[in-house]
């Protein structure tokens, strides 16, 4: 039977693909969706430890944040077209004109 | 209620079967196409095969059921996922994949030259994957979840030739007017979870008596599923959406925008019929709502010179009348007329994919004719489809349709326009099949051959069909007790056949003589939405980005100036590497977690 171990397992590792994802991947869309698993990741933690609390309010509050994030993606994907445009690339490398 | 194992194993393998392909095929989509091509074949038809064998037993009328998951449990309500097969469940089921396994044949020839095969391949499955799930679930949020997942792989496989903007364009309205639709599903679903807490089939039909005091529910409740059908099913006001979505490959328009995904709104309806007919002025609505779509349809499709659009118009049309025949309160004839309509409809697509094909690409009927002499096979096979769908009996046509214009005569003046609308069809098709088969041909030094063996099966597969599909299945749809005078009806459309036709003929010669061109009159609904809804948008967007965008943006300029002079120094840390600013990150939160974590051992 799966227990919440199991699932905080799982979380887990979902989030150590995505942040590694995140620091090694060079293309920008690749690292938003990197973002939005390590995202994911927490909200299946959420889940997986709402079954030992026996708490609904965890689930209905993990609904309210991928709605959250759905708008957030939204920002996140104009934010990479907007630069694509300025630059005519997706490489985060060629990104860093950005600081400071 | 049945749940033994063995068919609840059988449910479980038509359903995953897909998804297992799309896996795969996602997975190994770097490999040869030759595996992928053979995988996602395989899986549908050992779906195919599977809802043969379960056909007996659900043909019997036993309902089998399986279960998924318990997806939410609040207090209060239970959203359980799970399986449930009827004969309606069956008929689907039956429909999708061997439509679905017809295509995917099909489609090895279509795209041959094509070097996304893998990708496209996976699409189709997924998209069988959610169709099944939209049709097996025994809750309407099951439902939603397929309804959903059709739509996005139809986005998905419109916008399939993504290097092209008005292909992306198509996709993008085709999946924004669904949306509308969607809104009024998921109002009717909060509106029924609110009165009764529950959105199980057979939990909701069996609180009808609850609802029947609450005729307000029950019409919102409706009156949403209703514009649900309208995005989904291409009714009119929303249906502007499938001629675009012709864009995509013509298997595709064949699979999704012909037999199955279209007829979804079909299905719903068919399942909460009892509800439709239960709740005030939702059978006139649908009834309403199926004739204005019929017209627009076979209107349009009578000016049309793009062939693919000429049969998505039909298309429209021909749903128009499955609606009719539901708003008619016969859910058997609709279903029976949506199973014709997948044969010949699939076929004429197929057919119009060879014609595509063989012509690299040529659309405009005008560019075709005479294609009779070099494509015999291909002309054969539409004229058979084109037929079946005039209604020439005893083809497949002639049985659904009749059956619907037979219930139509106790309502005299919907006979009329049924009549009215058979004449359009034999008259579109007539000029179609003109322009494309006979004539001098005028084509641009192209010599049309015929496709591949694996192009050609599936056509006569569904031309056989459409021969004697009406014939062998009729039994199973028309109740004995209704009598269907058939020497009338056969006389009738005999004449229709016989008048019309020479009609559609001499218009198409006369339409060739004066070179016109496609007329814009019938986008008169585009051109609406356009002026209210899309221009108004833009305006709005383009009037804040000018009055209220700067404004913020020097508020914002502002704090950005203060924290650049305030950080000036430590911002040199920032190599802008995104790498080495995400590792710093990441073991500053580690060093933050050991400080706190070591005051607790």
């Amino acid at each position: 039977m799966i227990s919440s171990t199991h699932i905080l397992i799982l979380s887990s590792i979902l989030f150590s693909i995505g942040l590694i994802g995140v620091i090694i991947r060079r293309n920008a869309i690749v690292a938003l969706m990197c973002v939005e698993l390590m995202l994911n990741a927490g909200l299946l933690g959420i889940i997986g430890s709402s079954l030992t609390t026996r708490d609904p309010s965890a689930q209905i509050l993990v609904l309210f944040i991928m709605l959250i994030a759905a708008a957030e993606v939204a920002v996140g994907l104009a934010i990479i077209v907007m630069a694509f445009q300025h630059l005519r690339d997706t490489d985060l490398d060629n990104y860093s004109s950005m600081k400071w | 209620m049945v749940t033994d194992t063995m068919s609840s194993i059988f449910l479980y393998m038509i359903l995953f079967l897909p998804l297992t392909g799309w896996l795969l095929a996602s997975l190994l989509r770097r490999t040869t196409h030759r595996i992928v091509i053979w995988i996602t074949c395989a899986t549908v038809l050992g779906s195919f095969i599977t809802s043969l064998i379960i056909s007996p037993k659900l043909l019997d009328g036993m309902v089998c059921n399986a279960k998924l998951i318990n997806w939410l449990s609040l207090p209060g309500y239970r959203f359980s996922l799970g399986l449930m097969a009827d004969k309606l469940t069956l008929l689907m089921m039956v429909m999708i994949t061997g439509v679905g396994f017809l295509v995917h044949m099909y489609s090895i020839g279509y795209m041959a030259d094509d070097r996304e095969k893998n990708r496209y391949f996976s699409y189709l499955n997924l998209f069988i994957f959610f169709m099944l799930f939209l049709v097996m679930s025994d809750s309407l949020i099951g439902t939603f979840i397929g309804w959903e997942g059709v739509g996005l792989c139809s986005y998905l496989l419109i916008g399939f030739w993504n290097t092209s903007p008005a292909n992306i364009a198509a996709a993008s309205k085709a999946f924004i007017m669904n949306r509308i639709g969607d809104i009024g599903f998921m109002v009717a679903m909060g509106v029924l979870l609110a009165a009764i807490s529950t959105l199980n089939y057979s939990e909701i039909i069996a609180h009808l008596p609850d609802l029947l005091t609450q005729p307000t529910i029950l019409f919102v409740v409706t009156l949403g599923l209703i514009i649900a059908v309208a995005g989904k099913s291409a009714q009119f006001p929303l249906y502007t959406w499938l001629p675009d979505a012709m864009a995509g490959p013509t298997p595709v328009s064949a699979l999704i925008h012909a037999a199955t995904m279209v007829t979804a709104g079909i299905y719903l309806v068919s399942r909460l019929s009892v509800l439709f007919y239960a709740a005030p002025y939702s059978a006139i609505n649908l009834l309403w709502m199926g004739i204005a779509t019929a017209f627009i349809g076979g209107v349009a499709a009578v000016v049309q010179f793009d062939l693919k659009k000429i049969f998505a118009y039909s298309t429209v049309s021909q749903l128009g009348l499955m609606v009719i025949a539901l708003g008619l309160g016969q859910v058997k004839f609709a279903l029976f007329h949506m199973l014709m309509h997948a044969f010949f409809k699939a076929l004429l697509f197929l057919g119009s994919g060879n014609i595509i094909h063989a012509l690299h690409g040529e659309q405009d009927i005008r560019n075709m004719g005479g294609l009779a002499k070099s494509l015999p096979f291909t002309a054969t096979a539409m004229g058979i489809g084109a037929l079946a769908m005039m209604g020439l009996p005893p083809l497949s046509g002639f049985y659904s349709k009749d059956a619907i214009l037979e219930v139509a005569t106790h309502h005299a003046g919907i006979s009329y326009l049924l009549i009215i609308l058979s004449c359009l069809t034999v008259f579109y098709l007539s000029r179609t099949l003109y322009f494309v088969f006979l004539g001098t041909p005028r084509m641009s030094t192209v010599t049309p051959h015929e496709g591949t063996l694996s192009m050609q099966i599936p056509i006569a597969i569904l031309g056989f069909l459409a021969v004697v599909g009406g014939w062998i299945t009729h039994n199973l749809f028309l109740a004995p007790g209704i009598e269907i005078s058939h020497l009338q009806l056969v006389i009738t459309s005999l004449v229709i056949i016989g008048v019309i036709a020479p009609m559609g003929f001499a218009w198409a010669k006369r339409q060739l003589h004066d070179h016109e061109n496609s007329p814009r009159v019938w986008s008169f609904f585009e051109i609406l939405y356009d002026t209210f809804a899309v221009k108004p948008y833009l305006y709005l967007s383009r009037m804040l980005s000018i009055h209220f965008e700067r404004q913020v943006a020097a508020a914002f300029n502002g704090f950005a100036q203060i924290a650049s002079v305030a950080s000036w120094g430590i911002v040199r840390l920032q190599t802008g590497s995104i790498g080495s600013v995400v590792l710093f990150m990441v073991v500053a939160i580690a060093l933050i977690l050991l400080t706190v974590l070591g005051k607790f051992i």
